[in-house]
């Protein structure tokens, strides 16, 4: 599958936090890097093609998964981390739903301590932009969902 | 008073590069003992009809640190002679401490490569290879080289251990062991007995009355500890008893709430988890194992208190592990608990480079959350040097 890749300009990406990796108020760097399952692409969205709450709504009420917010990151952030992003649409069918914005940050090449590591610059670049949606002032200390 | 070089010890690894240790210092002291009981042993074999080496034979020989060359810790050992011993060595016709020297050499270069131990190495004197590398670490060796040269066999943890069990069937190794005092006793020696946090092993400890005293308070408030000493392994490796303590450290009153980090307990979070059904995170996703989240949360407890850490923030992976996370300047660390398969794999990342060290531990092993805690803890604290 050929997938055009992201330019550096391209703005931030937005990522969906599963509300049991956020403790305190602080989001687990696992959130920033793909899991064992994921084939090495981290799914994001594109803030050209969406809006932090909208990923939210399409990825909690579209899809029925869990999300406790809308983080970002920026390609020149992936890029920093020797990552590219590429845009990956989702189609329906297949897909439950269609996704537009959907895109990837591709870690393959990486070894598992290589995709820890760009994971924790990843997270402290989101961290500092804080959660996007909902706003943190609306929730200030309430990041952490209880379950 | 003459001297000659005598030996060439190369110390090999990353805490020998600026300088000597002082910790390693006491390998130099096992070296002498070491070649000493292989001359007595060789004196023996060519005297068969003498009970007994001659008068002056242990005086005659004495190592002196001559100075310790760059480029890595390298002592150079000299052989300190007087009129006496070299009196003494006139008469016994044949130097049998260089020969010791080169017998120690070659047996140790045999075992690394997988031959028989030359027969002429005294089997009494395997024992004394029990002393000597003692304070290695498992990436380190000392080079065992003849004088002038740097060039030898090279003296590592493993070929210690297949020496020394040649001759004894259980050998010692340094140990730091993480765990609660569960009882204490003065008689028929002192000592008390420590159940370690992860293997919940009992182990008989032989201590001293510092040490003694310090292990009754643990008891009584009920603190993990910290050991560092000496354990005694049968050959199969198993740890079954310390022989020797030179500390044991406590955290008394040491609380959550006094601690940084996460401000819900670790007992708290780590017990959450119990809540998760399957599928929590995908189809895949495990519920956990009550009795083993009981378990990694003493095992984060003894590691977070024993090193001085924060309270980590804990999380589970998709994969039904345990991870817990510690934010720090410059190294970001954490460590995943597959309490499983008992195994765990740390990662520091340091912040600013993305450098990333990891190391992967068995926590079934007798020590191996220490390990687990002091590489979490050398890179959290800032005191890796690597």
């Amino acid at each position: 599958m050929s997938r055009r890749k992201l330019d550096l300009e391209e703005g931030v990406l937005f990522r969906q936090v599963h509300p049991t990796f956020m403790r305190d108020g602080r989001a687990s760097r696992q959130a920033f890097r793909p899991t064992k399952k994921d084939e090495g692409f981290l799914s994001v969205a594109r803030s050209t093609l969406t809006t932090a709450q909208g990923a939210y709504h399409l990825h909690t009420v579209g899809r029925e998964l869990q999300s406790v917010g809308t983080w970002g990151i920026t390609v020149q952030e992936c890029a920093a981390e020797e990552l590219s992003a590429y845009e990956a649409p989702l189609e329906c069918p297949p897909e439950k739903i269609a996704d537009p914005a959907h895109a990837v940050v591709d870690f393959n090449g990486f070894s598992n301590g290589q995709r820890e590591a760009k994971a924790v610059g990843l997270a402290r670049a989101a961290e500092a932009r804080r959660r996007l949606y909902p706003p943190p002032d609306d929730d200030p200390k309430g990041d952490d969902i209880p379950f | 008073m003459a001297r000659q070089e005598f030996a060439t010890l190369v110390f090999e690894g990353d805490r020998f590069k600026a300088a000597m240790p002082v910790q390693a210092l006491p390998e130099l002291a096992a070296y002498q003992e070491l070649v000493l009981a292989v001359a007595k042993g060789l004196f023996a074999a060519r005297n068969p009809q003498r009970k007994n080496v001659p008068r002056g034979f242990a005086d005659s020989f004495r190592l002196v640190l001559d100075r310790v060359e760059g480029g890595s810790a390298v002592p150079v050992l000299l052989r300190e002679t007087t009129p006496t011993s070299e009196g003494l060595l006139g008469k016994l016709g044949h130097d049998f401490y260089d020969q010791a020297r080169d017998v120690v050499e070659r047996s140790i270069r045999a075992v690394a490569e997988g031959r028989e131990i030359p027969s002429e190495m005294p089997r009494d004197a395997l024992a004394k290879f029990n002393a000597f590398g003692r304070t290695l670490a498992d990436d380190e060796a000392i080079v065992v080289a003849p004088p002038a040269s740097r060039q030898g066999a090279r003296y590592t943890r493993e070929i210690r251990r297949k020496l020394v069990l040649h001759v004894r069937s259980e050998f010692e190794e340094p140990v730091t062991l993480v765990g609660w005092v569960v009882t204490v006793g003065r008689e028929p020696a002192l000592g008390f007995v420590l159940r370690t946090a992860v293997t919940y092993q009992r182990l008989d400890v032989r201590s001293s009355n510092v040490v003694f005293e310090r292990a009754v308070r643990a008891l009584k408030e009920e603190t993990p500890v910290l050991l560092v000493g000496t354990g005694l392994f049968d050959a199969t490796g198993k740890l079954t008893k310390v022989t020797e303590v030179s500390d044991l450290s406590s955290t008394e009153g040491d609380t959550d709430g006094e601690r940084p980090g996460c401000r819900v307990s670790l007992e708290e979070q780590v017990r959450s988890l119990e809540g998760l059904a399957p599928g929590w995170y995908d189809a895949d996703s495990p519920a956990f194992d009550p009795a083993a989240l009981t378990w990694t949360a003493q095992l984060f407890r003894g590691v977070v208190e024993s090193f001085d850490l924060p309270t980590p923030y804990v999380y589970p992976t998709p994969e039904g592990e345990v991870r817990a996370e510690w934010s720090g300047e410059p190294w970001e660390v954490a460590v995943i608990v597959d309490t499983r398969t008992r195994r765990s794999e740390a990662f520091a990342t340091e912040v600013s480079t993305g450098e990333v060290h990891e190391n992967s531990f068995t926590l079934s092993e007798a020590g191996a959350e220490s390990k687990m805690g002091r590489f979490l803890a050398q890179h959290f604290h800032g005191r890796f040097a690597g």
